[in-house]
């Protein structure tokens, strides 16, 4: 493997010391001249006729400066996809679930903002309401969606390869269904935003969002504005796990009220508005057929699935999408048969959370695959070795492994879990849970799903630089800082970190599915080189060789094969400023244009470069008296390519992973028959913390990327999505019961075992 | 209605259009040619005819009608929407290939 100066290393977050010192400015912290602050009114009931808004005495409080509704909006709808614009700023006819906001206030002060709430007088006209899957295919059902005829939002109908022969060929068949509950995302900061508009009318908008290019377009349109009439700047974001990038009634209802008022507004929202009304995981009812052949090489799989996904569609079809397309991976399947529906319903939206719907998808995979290879007297891992992907493979579906450590990944974490002692003997109520996944780094999403990245060069000869990525905690800052150091043959320490501006930093499409280090690095890549071009041009001469013979390194520019022939890098920096003129600026995109763009139709195609693999394997201890579940230690066999700061990378896999623990064991946003939320605050939502997780050890299996920057994949949801079946897996070996409804409780484990004991 | 093919005009007039997309043209279907009973259309036309087909009409174009829709990636004739200079009134003709295609705002 080849040796570098700063990527390879872990070094200290260029964010660590602002973040733990608690300097770091959010959205919240933000302050503006003459601010008002705003505060939303939100529906009590699920699902209702909104038949009039009664704000008068609300205006009428001292102290108040405005008041809107969605009627203060051009009624423009937006939505991922042109086909399926089903979402308004704030309702105007109806409201869809319970908390959605129908009014908002901009006060002097917070406390005159909540007491006009309780002035604004709304009349509902209560509708019935669509809790579940089963309630909005019902026939007859109430429409969730005005701007949908249907409570189906969205289907797809997949079929990769011969999936009839397979089943033939097979020497077992085994069906199952499995069921995943709803569950809130669990990012640190609860949604803020500052608005302010200038005398021209342009709108400035500062808010935590994960996608700051994704909610300008979205709101421009809803808002009806030109897209120059919106600058966003990011201020320090507090977690996203795609909680973020859609634009929200906070943001809408902040800018409007800043347009109406003429004055920066701000709103803060605390955290039991947002486990109740904002972005959840989709629900999920899945029935999965695989065939297997008796060596163990599965043949075929059919799945059937529906997501309950809320009133609005959202990312919605990504997520059903995702579900099937990815389920070719990790492990060669030659035959893949797959329905998946997303529907409405009266229960808060869903957009998705860390890992994608692949979440959902391997956890019944990989359970099922457990359970095939139980009956059929395979041993788990070795199962999982025999089917695992590896390089070169063509999937199905025409996705392409350029390189995969699969095999490794499964080995080392088997070896480090002692997955061969556990089989001889483990104490009563242990039990070791295997599964392995893949996450995409990144899927080609369309034209406009380009990563670029810009680099300033300033006198001092350090560098800045800016990209549209977003940092929202994961640390994708610090790596491209080490990549442009790397690059450019310069100290990390060289490498500054602009502010995120739409005017001034180059927009990409946004964080989210694994695509930043990948897609973002390459286009880091792209910019270093282009400055190292124009360095060379002003070196060149100097050096007296051509600039194809420059080369960097050690903060000097050189020839290449002469060492001793060269320049220092501040030397050619001052004749660019001070000879030339000529401050240096250079750019880089990467786009991934060699890939297809994802077909919705055919789920086909070579959707993504950088896959990175990940063996799971979670030692898990059961209290059979109380059904309690101890998760002991839990190793990740994980190939992410080239480690750009393998520190950071393993907080990625482990974060991953300690994420959806809670989803496994005991998350669950629950709704009353109405639909209303009955566990939105801290007290009764319950996510891990550091007591919850398990010890973990991450293997980092090294390999390289012929198309990562500097080799390296996307990590941090490839552990998000094999960590829930390790933990079914994990109980079933533990204590025999095998619970295929998440999440899996101390209750159902106790019923499982009665059940198992014949009582 | 799947898979018609391209063919001449016919004694009856009708001319056809070959349609290309990544996702289902019709909402819950797709369609890879449709007729029309002239010998030429404006792509306006052809967009307005495709969403009144449309189990979920999409909005090709924009509220007041006279513009194409953002997040609709369209390429006439192998030339993309942005370089055709009639824009909306760029006319097709029997055999002619349009491409749809979605321009997606979102992630996950």
């Amino acid at each position: 493997m080849k040796s570098y100066s700063v990527v390879g290393k872990s070094v200290e977050r260029t964010d660590a010391r602002v973040k733990v010192t608690g300097s770091a400015r959010y959205a919240g912290d933000l302050v503006a001249a003459g601010m008002l602050h705003a505060k939303i009114l939100r529906s009590p009931v699920a699902h209702a006729k909104i038949a009039n808004i009664d704000a008068g005495r609300a205006r009428a409080l001292p102290g108040v400066m405005a008041v809107i509704t969605g009627r203060d909006f051009p009624g423009i709808p937006f939505g991922t996809r042109p086909d399926i614009r089903d979402q308004l700023p704030m309702p105007i006819t109806k409201v869809h679930h319970f908390g959605e906001g129908v009014a908002a206030v901009a006060a002097l002060d917070e406390d005159t903002a909540e007491e006009a709430l309780d002035l604004i007088k709304v009349d509902y006209e209560e509708l019935p309401v669509v809790l579940t899957a089963q309630d909005a295919l019902a026939p007859g059902a109430p429409l969730v969606n005005e701007f949908k005829g249907s409570n189906i939002a969205y289907f797809s109908d997949f079929l990769f390869g011969d999936v009839e022969r397979g089943f033939k060929e097979a020497d077992y068949i085994k069906e199952e269904s499995f069921t995943s509950q709803r569950t809130s995302v669990g990012f640190i900061e609860p949604h803020a935003c500052l608005a302010e508009v200038d005398p021209t009318g342009r709108v400035l908008l500062q808010g935590s969002k994960q996608s700051p290019y994704i909610t300008w377009r979205h709101m421009c349109r809803a808002l009806d504005i030109p897209l120059s009439k919106v600058r966003i700047v990011n201020p320090f974001v507090g977690g996203g796990f795609s909680g973020k990038h859609d634009p929200f009634d906070v943001d809408f209802a902040t800018v409007r009220l800043a347009q109406v008022t003429g004055r920066p507004v701000k709103t803060v929202l605390n955290y039991d508005e947002v486990l109740a009304a904002y972005r959840q995981r989709n629900a999920m009812d899945v029935k999965l057929r695989i065939g297997i052949k008796k060596s163990g090489a599965i043949t075929a799989l059919r799945a059937e699935n529906i997501l309950e996904g809320g009133p609005i569609s959202g990312i919605g079809p990504f997520n059903i999408y995702f579900f099937g397309a990815f389920l070719n991976i990790p492990y060669k399947i030659p035959a893949i048969e797959y329905h998946g529906k997303l529907v409405y319903s009266n229960r808060a939206p869903c957009g998705t959370v860390r890992g994608q719907e692949i979440v959902l998808a391997q956890f019944a995979l990989d359970s099922l695959l457990h359970m095939a290879g139980e009956d059929m007297g395979i041993d788990p891992v070795k199962l999982r070795a025999i089917n695992a992907v590896t390089d070169n493979w063509h999937c199905a579906n025409g996705l392409i492994v350029d390189v995969s450590g699969l095999p490794t990944c499964i080995e080392r974490a088997a070896e480090k879990i002692g997955w061969k002692a556990s089989r001889k003997s483990r104490p009563e109520g242990r039990g070791i849970g295997f599964s392995c996944a893949s996450h995409p780094s990144g899927t080609r999403l369309g034209g406009h799903f380009g990563s670029s990245v810009m680099l300033k060069l300033l006198e001092d000869g350090k560098v800045v630089i800016t990209h549209g990525a977003t940092e929202i905690g994961q640390g994708s800052n610090t790596v491209f800082c080490q990549m442009a150091a790397e690059e450019l043959g310069l100290p990390f320490e060289d490498i500054i970190q602009g502010v995120s501006d739409s005017d001034t930093t180059i927009f990409d499409s946004g964080m989210f599915g694994d695509r930043a280090t990948y897609w973002d690095g390459n286009a880091t890549i792209m910019a270093a080189r282009d400055l190292k071009r124009q360095l060379a041009e002003i070196a060149s001469p100097v050096l007296k060789a051509d600039p194809s013979e420059i080369e960097f390194g050690n903060q000097r520019i050189f020839v290449r094969g002469e060492p001793d022939r060269a320049m220092d890098w501040i030397l050619a920096v001052r004749k660019a400023y001070y000879e030339k003129g000529s401050p240096l600026y250079a750019r880089g995109t990467w786009a991934a244009t060699d890939i297809d763009i994802v077909d919705w139709k055919t789920g086909r195609g070579n959707l993504s470069h950088g896959l990175d693999f990940i063996a799971t394997a979670m030692e898990i201890e059961v209290d059979r008296e109380t059904g309690q579940v101890t998760l002991v230690k839990a190793v990740h066999g994980d190939d992410a390519g080239q480690p750009i700061n393998p520190a950071m990378l393993e907080g990625q896999a482990n974060g991953g992973s300690a994420h959806m623990t809670g989803h496994a064991l005991y998350e669950e946003s629950l709704y009353d028959e109405k639909g209303r939320v009955l566990n939105h605050s801290w007290r009764d939502y319950k996510q891990p913390t550091a007591l919850d997780v398990p010890e973990y050890f991450v293997e980092h299996i090294h390999t390289h990327d012929p198309y990562g920057p500097f080799g390296a994949k996307g990590a941090g949801e490839a552990s998000s999505c094999s960590t829930m079946a390790a933990v079914a897996n994990g109980v079933s070996d533990a204590i025999g019961v095998r619970i295929r409804d998440l999440p899996i409780t101390p209750e159902k484990i106790l019923e499982a075992l009665k059940a198992k004991e014949g009582k | 209605m799947r898979g018609f093919g391209r063919c001449l005009i016919n004694a009856e007039g009708l001319m056809r259009i070959d349609l290309a997309s990544n996702f289902l043209l019709l909402g819950s279907e797709d369609l890879e040619a449709i007729e029309f009973d002239r010998p030429a259309v404006p792509l306006r036309e052809l967009l307005e005819t495709l969403s009144s087909r449309s189990s979920d009409p999409p909005e090709f174009l924009d509220s007041k009608g006279g513009a194409l829709n953002q997040g609709w990636d369209i390429e006439v004739k192998g030339v993309s929407f942005a370089l055709c200079d009639d824009r909306l009134d760029t006319i097709l003709k029997d055999g002619d290939k349009v491409t749809i295609k979605l321009e997606l705002l979102g992630g996950g």
